[in-house]
């Protein structure tokens, strides 16, 4: 084994007013990536339970084909995009507002061309 | 070695690769789907909120933005970009870590493998007493806890190992499974674009664990591949890399602004997103050197992003995010280059210098890129950036 610094050289930028903030977001999205984690373990055990031999050997050395691969790609998306959901929200109210912006143009320009 | 009967969708699990556990590879590819969550889910939001209330507010205050940086300024205040910015800057970090954790494991087993090779068809030769120039050594570039040069046990090539594993997440594996897009775009670009350059010698500057490197030796079967590197761990990985995939590369540790190598001894030297990691100064020794090292009719060529003249305020502020926020000092820098002047400061002249787009040579991944240069979604932009400089025939 060896141990590796996990600290990057060089100031880290904050990106909220409050820096719990930051520490609070960085939490999350690793508390996020754990809970997947657990998730594919389980899958693994699905897959594997009913098969023979040392559970949690077979767990530690399954690697999934390409089909489960792939799987497993399209349910973390839908994972992310369910935790996510506050900041797509953000992104829809954005393309709304510009989209109700252009609408308003376009029935200025209709109304000075019509 | 035929990429073509690869999975597409998989890493190349060669022998130097530290393979990971069911779990860490849960891990790991949790953090693919985040990056890739963030560069088309989130980011394209960035601009919807720069035009629906950054711009118009700062016009309507009288301070509309003249350059990009005007735009980042304007946009730090943006509760959307900020935690856009936010989120890519953990998903960075959780990127090494989650790969950290499986070299952590696995180390004594990758070395002793590093080591058994007995018969090597390469070579690697280090310098323990080269100095670590200030641009490097200044931050952990792109926030790779201990850098290129770190070394925390003897011969080590931990980081080596982290980052060979932690690119493919970084690029979202659409370099291809063994990192190469760069090396092979460039090199099908080479062959295409000087048809009649056979060379004897090529080197490949700042060469890292060698993703971009060993292309050439496909591409060149005649020639004679180098490799140089500042970092040890690099370096010694790069060798086992190589090695593990048959192939034949000297690897050393040399600073690429002052190499040993005599006058003339290359036709072709090529680097890959080595510039943006230097200075605005080391750059520029960095040409120099390559026009010493260079034959008559030799070229060098340089691949990165592209420039930020090419592009609005507001793009390049997205493209720049990486100079403030990833440890990328020079990336900003190294985005307003001009290869006719660094040309003509070398002595290679400025009529010399060039600059050229090139596709990404792995098509297999064209579904998944978003076609932008931006921060976070690098390998997505379906092509690359390359400038350089030819050397006069005598």
């Amino acid at each position: 084994m060896i141990e590796l610094p996990r600290k990057a050289k060089g100031e880290r930028p904050s990106y909220f007013e409050d820096g719990t903030l930051d520490s609070m977001l960085s939490m999350l999205l690793a508390l996020a990536g754990e809970v997947v984690v657990l998730r594919e373990r389980l899958d693994s055990a699905e897959r594997i339970i009913d098969g023979s031999g040392l559970l949690t050997d077979r767990i530690d050395a399954y690697r999934p084909s390409p089909e489960v691969a792939a799987k497993r790609e399209a349910l973390r998306a839908q994972f992310i995009d369910l935790v996510m959901r506050p900041v797509q929200q953000e992104y829809e109210n954005l393309q709304e507002k510009a989209a109700r912006q252009e609408s308003y143009h376009k029935a200025i320009d209709l109304c000075i061309s019509g | 070695m035929n990429t073509a009967t690869l999975d597409p969708n998989r890493q190349f699990e060669h022998d130097a690769l530290a393979t990971p556990t069911s779990e860490e590879e849960s891990r790991q590819m949790f953090v693919k789907s985040l990056k890739y969550h963030l560069a088309t889910r989130v980011a394209p939001g960035n601009k919807l909120a720069y035009e629906a209330r950054v711009l118009p507010e700062a016009e309507k205050a009288g301070r509309a933005p003249g350059s990009y940086h005007d735009v980042r300024a304007l946009m730090a205040d943006d509760g959307y970009y900020r935690l856009w910015g936010a989120m890519q800057r953990s998903s960075q970090e959780m990127m090494w870590r989650s790969v950290q954790v499986s070299v952590e494991r696995q180390i004594d087993e990758l070395q002793a493998k590093a080591k058994g090779n007995t018969a090597p068809l390469g070579s690697v030769t280090l310098d323990p007493d080269m100095p670590i120039p200030g641009y490097i050594s200044a931050v952990d570039i792109h926030c790779m806890p201990g850098n290129y040069h770190g070394e925390f046990r003897e011969d080590d090539l931990s980081n080596g190992a982290v980052y060979d594993r932690a690119v493919w997440f970084y690029a979202m594996g659409r370099m291809g499974p063994l990192n190469d897009d760069m090396g092979r775009s460039m090199s099908d670009h080479i062959k295409a674009h000087y048809p009649g350059l056979k060379p004897k010698r090529v080197l490949d500057m700042g060469c890292g664990v060698g993703h971009s490197t060993l292309p050439y030796v496909d591409a060149f079967p005649e020639a004679e591949i180098y490799g140089v590197d500042l970092g040890a761990p690099m370096i010694r990985y790069a060798h086992a890399r190589a090695e593990a995939m048959g192939k034949k590369v000297h690897y050393s540790q040399q600073n690429a602004e002052k190499t040993n190598f005599p006058d003339g001894h290359f036709d072709l030297i090529v680097s890959h997103i080595l510039v943006h990691e230097t200075s605005n100064k080391a750059i520029r020794n960095i040409m120099k050197e390559a026009y010493r090292l260079l034959a008559p009719g030799g070229v060098v060529l340089h691949l990165e992003t592209p420039p930020y003249r090419a592009m609005t305020d507001f793009e390049a502020c997205m493209l720049d995010w990486d100079t403030r926020n990833n440890n990328e000092p020079f990336w900003g820098g190294s985005h307003l280059i001009q290869p006719e002047e660094m040309a003509e400061l070398a002595g290679f002249g400025a009529e010399q210098g060039f600059e050229r787009t090139i596709p990404s040579a792995f098509d297999q991944a064209e579904k998944q890129r978003t076609k932008i240069f931006q921060a976070g979604d690098f390998g997505g932009g379906g092509s690359w950036y390359i400038w350089g400089a030819e050397k006069e025939k005598a």
